[in-house]
């Protein structure tokens, strides 16, 4: 086995900036570096519950309120917010890091804060709760809606947490956010990084892996060379940081690859599996199958490995400039696999002032 | 700023603010010397001046909050000659939140009396390059005006247009042009008007096209203002207005030129107005030159707007006919987007002509060239008006000639081109009925009905119930009840959903009886290979539970409940709660008759809604109480 | 238009800017030069003082190093890189002490030429674009000592009109002007001495034509030479909608055309445009550039940087830019 364990990660989000281009930077950017520190300082976590979070009249008329004015694409106010992580808290941590899923359910990729393409998911594959899904991480980063949209799912879960299943990934992190834009959002939409630590606080208790009607492991990356049984999935602690290394980070990291064995991930975290690992896998767990996101696939989704591993990606046109398809699978009662497809949804006028142009090299 | 006030208020004056640094230490003073009073402005100037620019755009937002806390003296005062500052070196970004602010500030400071006050800043900002946010300041300016009285229009206000209008650089000259409409006819001193129409000839004639075009675009409004006020203007108003259109026709550059077309529609509606028929014949020789111009621009535009340019000359026929030949020459231009322009055109110029020979000879000839178009947008602009013909010719030749028009068109490769035809159908209904069209109309549908892309499917389900109104329940079940059904099995939820609807229309339409017969019984035959998906279970449940409302009390009873009682066993909770939901509407529909259905209702819903309270699943648990709360209610 | 086109070199000049806060740039070769040895002061000198000249450019290149998106990253270093690299190979390539001159067809902020012309005595550098992106780099460049000594200016005052030196014209030209191109290039360059000729994204900005027309007059106008040219393309499959998404995507926020960008749409057809008068050309994707060119060790040292967690969208981008040599 080839390990690649000679690069070490500079936490290069952390280190201020140049300091010749940072001079005059405001005490807000100090601020923002002191309230980076220390997960749980969001205190969401601070009175967790024994039991998971009952439901009652009450709290069902608020969460109901929510997801209406969530559905509109207006994010709740910093308050609320607080308020549905504690509640998301009380649900999440009664989850498994292997959290089952009963069929019928629809299974879906990164969506990347793409909020209105993440509501013609809906339209494609049918409403929540009256259909059953399971999203694979990736929620925030890229898009310009992120906390509308992980604010939608995790009220979602809330609510509706037999209907829904929200898997953590790579991005549902504190590091990663701060280089992919959920951080700034947070920063530009609320004027503090609160909301940022409150959602990154309650990213920790998301569970990292579904098995669905124990034949379909799901899960955001991929396999990792310390893992071999599904039950060592499960003696995982999964409530910390992604780290840097490790089973827990190859999990949320990894990616399958053409070649065989174990390989280098070109992404610095995680590694390549190949056909013989995820066959091997398949036969030792008595899977049918591993379905995963956190790769871009122009079709929205592909089969790798004989049928053994599918990728399955939902953001159409990531990133408003790749031009690929989205795709969802539905995956029924009696285990038939149906892939929808989905092209970006219409975008309402957006004025153009507000509107980034996407990234390219000028 | 006297050097008075600097002493008097550190930190706040224009100069401090050239010193980035300074304002820093300045405000903080400010604050910490719990000068309360100066505390907004100062909060203000820091956001400011802070390097992420999303913190400038939201403290530029908040202005009008920061004005009211100031008070209209010190927003006159220290803030409208800060923001003047602010104006000058900033990003697009917060100009065009600052342009916009600007133009509700008026109240802030005091009224009308002061509102000058904000123009320097404004004029700066429709100085800059950036269209957008010039043409927030524009906006704002205008709205200005409105608040202020004559006086200080020609003190301030006039010369600030001048001013702009004599600039060197091009963008204050382009905002200028915006700015006329707010004066012209509030200057009622002829000789004032004259000056300002002179101006306004200089920048239709600017060395620069972005400055002629911004003028040509503009002219038209200014003499809509005329017509709006006929008796203010005079002959020498008139005399530049003239000048200006042939500048404008004869400019060089097609993106002026084409303007030319809107500013010649609203002079035909002054004279029309006036009726003042005098220049009627010249003016309808620059209509022809226009339509018959070299730029296929020019063109398009006078296609664009034929309709609106021919009816200026309603009132005379032979000129309506001497138009036909021009007309008829855009139909077959060489460029295709003048030929799409001028398609939708067909119906409005032949309701003009008002000879149904004429247009069966002339216009119908046309129609079926454009139908052949090479051009698929061509098609799709002539689809979307074309059935307006039938009217217009006698019913037979409408049966002999627009009808196989139509039915060729409902062959188009191109969906769009089928989906506006259809979308249009009603009218060729009332004139020739549907059934010639229907044998075209079908496979029409079908084609649509496929159509990978589901938003086409989508448009066509839409359809659906109007059409079927139209074609009758024979000729539906015959044709389009298999169409409709199948919706309900695809694979996109959006389109089962609209089916679902389409279906409780239909029962509105065709009747309960008919409902339970060609609908109802079928859905409760469906595939069972089928159904052993849930999503076809789900999706026949909501199907039968959206014809509950519309159909008849027995239906309900016999046919739909049975399988709604038979889903409550369903091993999928999704299907259970939605049953829990179902037995609602099921209720609401025996409410009227509440005592005769009883027994039903306490046996076989009561109990299976209560039976499902005590669920395994939380969410059938949920919404079973829910339904059960909501039945009592019916029911007491 | 010619604005917005402008606007484009605050991009690239915030890009760069990201990537050397970040580390990735200079490269690790770079690093070990002498005459390299200030390449992250100068540019942040450059970038400080930027700051006091426009408010607009400097937001800009402060949103470019507060977001620094690896991808970003990743693509400014292999693209300054490859570059620097072609640059370095021409030179070294000609006979030991030779005489040569590089013509940066709208250099924008470009600094390139302070460490080359340090590391290479013989050679004289020509910096040509707007005459307001110019004047703003003039400024800056006489406003900071550092610029000037490297660039052989005295200290003191300096005209800004006059940016000219014994070995580095800065000039003002539109280059769809091809009278006034010549013009300048033919009293600041020698016909016969080797020329190197620098596009980074430029020609993508104009209309087909004049593109042609300079590339053609500025090849014929040099005994022999190398042209090196940056830009995208927009894709030549029929599912492929990079390109059509992008021309759209700029002409709706930024006003900004590419012309030729669905013309010249495969690196094949891009590097046709040269081949009338070139001897020989050389083209390949940047994706290609960075799996066959970049050294283990580079990619083993960017990779410590920041997690790159977009390789596939990495290659989609990366695969429509190219990089062409065409020698003649």
């Amino acid at each position: 086995m080839e390990i690649d364990n000679d690069v070490a990660m500079q936490d290069a989000a952390e280190e201020p900036l140049d300091p010749t281009l940072d001079e005059d930077a405001g005490t807000e950017h100090q601020d923002g570096v002191q309230t980076r520190e220390g997960p749980g300082s969001s205190g969401i976590a601070d009175h967790k519950a024994s039991k998971p979070l009952q439901l009652d009249d009450g709290n069902i008329g608020q969460l109901d309120r929510w997801i209406e004015h969530l559905g509109s694409c207006q994010v709740l106010s910093e308050e609320d917010v607080g308020r549905l992580c504690k509640m998301a808290v009380d649900v999440l941590q009664f989850e498994s890091n292997v959290q089952p899923v009963n069929v019928p359910v629809t299974i879906c990729g990164d969506v990347h804060g793409q909020f209105h393409d993440l509501m013609e998911l809906f339209k494609i594959g049918g409403p929540c709760p009256d259909t059953n899904y399971l999203f694979m991480g990736d929620y925030v980063d890229r898009g310009y809606y992120s906390v509308e949209t992980v604010s939608y799912l995790v009220a979602m879960k809330v609510r509706y947490p037999k209907r829904i299943t929200i898997l953590r990934g790579n991005h549902e992190s504190r590091q990663i956010t701060q280089v992919y834009g959920f951080y700034d959002e947070c920063l530009r939409k609320y004027g503090s990084a609160n909301v940022w630590k409150m959602f990154t606080d309650l990213f920790d208790y998301f569970p990292i892996t579904a098995l669905v009607d124990n034949k379909v492991f799901c899960l955001h990356g991929g396999l990792s060379p310390m893992i071999e049984t599904v039950d060592q999935v499960r003696e995982l602690n999964r409530i910390q940081e992604v780290p840097h290394e490790g089973p827990m980070c190859d999990l949320l990291w990894s990616d399958p690859d053409d070649r065989g064995g174990w390989g280098i991930s070109p992404r610095g975290a995680g590694f390549t599996f190949g056909q013989d690992i995820s066959e091997q896998f398949n036969h030792t767990n008595d899977l049918s199958l591993i379905a995963r996101a956190h790769q871009l696939v122009m079709e929205g989704y592909a089969w790798s490995h004989q049928q053994s591993v599918v990728t399955i990606f939902s953001a159409p046109n990531y990133c408003y400039r790749c031009g690929n398809q989205a795709a969802i699978m539905e995956f029924d009662e009696n285990h038939n696999r149906q892939f929808l497809q989905y092209d970006p949804s219409m975008r309402p006028g957006e004025p153009t002032v507000s509107r980034k142009t996407p990234d390219y090299f000028l | 700023m006297s050097g008075d006030k600097d002493q008097a208020q550190p930190g706040i004056n224009s100069e401090a603010l050239k010193n980035k640094d300074q304002l820093v230490v300045n405000s903080s003073n400010n604050v910490n010397s719990s000068d309360e009073e100066l505390y907004p402005l100062a909060l203000l100037m820091d956001e400011l001046k802070h390097d992420d620019i999303g913190n400038r755009v939201e403290a530029m937002k908040k202005l009008d909050t920061i004005a009211l806390a100031l008070g209209p003296q010190r927003s006159r005062d220290e803030l409208v000659p800060f923001l003047t500052e602010v104006a000058q070196d900033d990003e697009d970004e917060v100009f065009t939140v600052l342009a916009e602010q600007l133009g509700k500030f008026v109240p802030f400071i005091g009224g009308s009396k002061f509102a000058t006050l904000l123009l320097p800043a404004l004029e700066i900002l429709a100085s800059t390059e950036e269209t957008l946010v010039r043409e927030k300041a524009v906006e704002s300016l205008n709205h200005v005006a409105q608040e202020l009285s004559e006086d200080q229009l020609f003190h301030d206000f006039i010369p600030l247009i001048e001013h702009l209008a004599t600039a060197d650089w091009f963008s204050s000259k382009v905002s200028s042009c915006g700015l006329f409409k707010s004066v012209l006819a509030r200057v009622k001193d002829d000789k004032f008007r004259k000056e300002l129409l002179a101006l306004y000839l200089q920048l239709i004639q600017d060395d620069t096209p972005m400055v002629r075009r911004a003028a040509g675009k503009n002219l038209p409004v200014l003499i809509d203002l005329l017509t709006q006020n006929p008796d203010l203007s005079t002959t020498d108003d008139w005399d530049y207005i003239s000048n200006m259109f042939q500048k404008i026709i004869g400019d060089a550059q097609d993106s002026v030129k084409f303007l030319a077309v809107d500013v010649l529609i609203s002079i035909l509606m002054f004279f029309n107005k006036k009726e003042d028929i005098t220049h009627s014949k010249d003016l309808l020789r620059s209509a022809i030159q226009l339509i018959t111009d070299e730029s296929w621009r020019v063109r398009y535009m006078a296609a664009e707007r034929f309709e609106d340019l021919a009816s200026q000359f309603e009132s005379n026929p032979q000129y309506i006919e001497e138009l036909s030949g021009p007309f008829l020459s855009l139909c077959e231009d060489n460029e295709s987007d003048v030929r799409k322009g001028v398609a939708k055109q067909l119906p409005g110029f032949a309701k003009l002509l008002n000879n149904p020979q004429v247009v069966l000879k002339k216009v119908l000839p046309a129609v079926q060239n454009l139908s052949m178009d090479e051009s698929e947008l061509v098609r799709a602009s002539l689809a979307s008006e074309i059935t307006n013909l039938a009217p217009l010719v006698p019913k037979q030749d409408a049966i002999d000639s627009l009808i196989p028009i139509l039915l060729n068109m409902l062959k188009d490769e191109y969906p769009d081109v089928r989906l506006n035809i259809i979308a249009k159908l009603k009218v060729v209904n009332e004139v020739v009925g549907i059934d010639l069209l229907s044998e075209s109309l079908l496979p029409a549908i079908t084609e649509l009905a496929k159509d990978v892309n589901w938003r086409v499917r989508m448009a066509i389900i839409d359809y659906v119930p109007l059409l079927a109104e139209q074609l009758g329940v024979e000729f539906f079940d015959q044709q389009l009840g298999d169409l409709c059904l199948s919706w309900l099995w695809d694979t996109v939820y959006s389109i089962r959903s609209a089916a679902v609807v389409t279906l409780q229309s239909l029962t509105k339409i065709f009747g309960s009886e008919w409902s339970s017969e060609k609908i109802i019984s079928r859905l409760l035959k469906s595939d069972s290979q089928l159904l052993e998906n849930f999503v076809y279970r789900i999706t026949l449940l909501s199907a039968l539970t959206e014809l509950v409302p519309v159909v008849s009390v027995d239906v309900t009873t016999q046919k739909i409940l049975p399988f709604i009682n038979h889903l409550a066993d369903d091993a999928v909770p999704n299907i259970r709660f939605n049953v829990a939901k179902s037995y609602v509407e099921v209720v609401k529909s025996l409410g009227p008759n509440k005592s005769q259905y009883k027994d039903l209702i306490n046996k076989s819903i009561i109990t299976s809604l209560e039976r499902l309270r005590d669920d395994d699943d939380m969410d059938v648990r949920y919404f079973s109480t829910q339904s059960l709360k909501q039945c009592e209610a019916i029911l007491t | 238009m010619d604005r917005a086109v402008q606007q484009t070199d605050y991009d690239a000049f915030s890009c760069k800017i990201s990537a050397i806060a970040k580390k990735y740039l200079p490269c690790q070769k770079q690093l070990e030069l002498r005459e390299f040895s200030d390449y992250p002061e100068l540019h942040m000198a450059y970038a400080q003082s930027l700051k006091n000249l426009s408010r607009r450019a400097y937001g800009k290149v402060q949103k470019a190093v507060q977001s620094s998106m690896p991808l970003m990253n990743y693509g400014t270093y292999v693209r300054t890189v490859a570059v620097d690299i072609a640059i370095e190979q021409y030179i070294n390539g000609l006979p030991k002490g030779s005489k040569v001159q590089v013509l940066n067809l709208g250099c924008g902020s470009d600094l390139r030429m302070i460490n080359f012309m340090s590391r290479y005595p013989q050679l004289r550098w020509i910096d040509l674009d707007f005459r307001e992106s110019v004047h703003l780099k003039a400024k800056i460049l006489n406003s900071d000592d550092r610029f000037r000594q490297r660039l052989g200016f005295p200290a003191g005052d300096l005209s800004e009109e006059d940016y000219v030196s014994g070995r580095y014209v800065l000039h003002s030209c539109n280059l769809n002007l091809i009278e006034d191109v010549l013009e300048i290039i033919q009293e600041h360059t020698d016909p016969d001495v080797p020329t190197l000729v620098l596009t980074e994204c430029v020609l993508c900005y104009m209309k087909f034509k004049p593109s042609q027309v300079l590339i053609d007059e500025v090849m014929s106008l040099y005994q022999t030479g190398m042209w090196l040219s940056y830009d995208p393309i927009g894709g030549e499959t029929s599912t492929d909608r990079f390109g059509s998404i992008m021309q759209s995507n700029l002409r709706e926020s930024r006003q900004l055309d590419l012309p030729t960008l669905m013309v010249f749409n495969s690196a094949t057809k891009y590097a046709q445009r040269f081949k009338s008068n070139a001897t020989s050309t050389d083209i390949r994707t940047m994706w290609q550039y960075y799996q066959t060119e970049t050294i283990p060790q580079e990619k083993q040292r960017l990779k410590s940087l920041q997690f790159l967690d977009e390789i596939e969208e990495l290659e989609i981008i990366l695969s429509h830019y190219v990089l062409l040599k065409a020698f003649w």
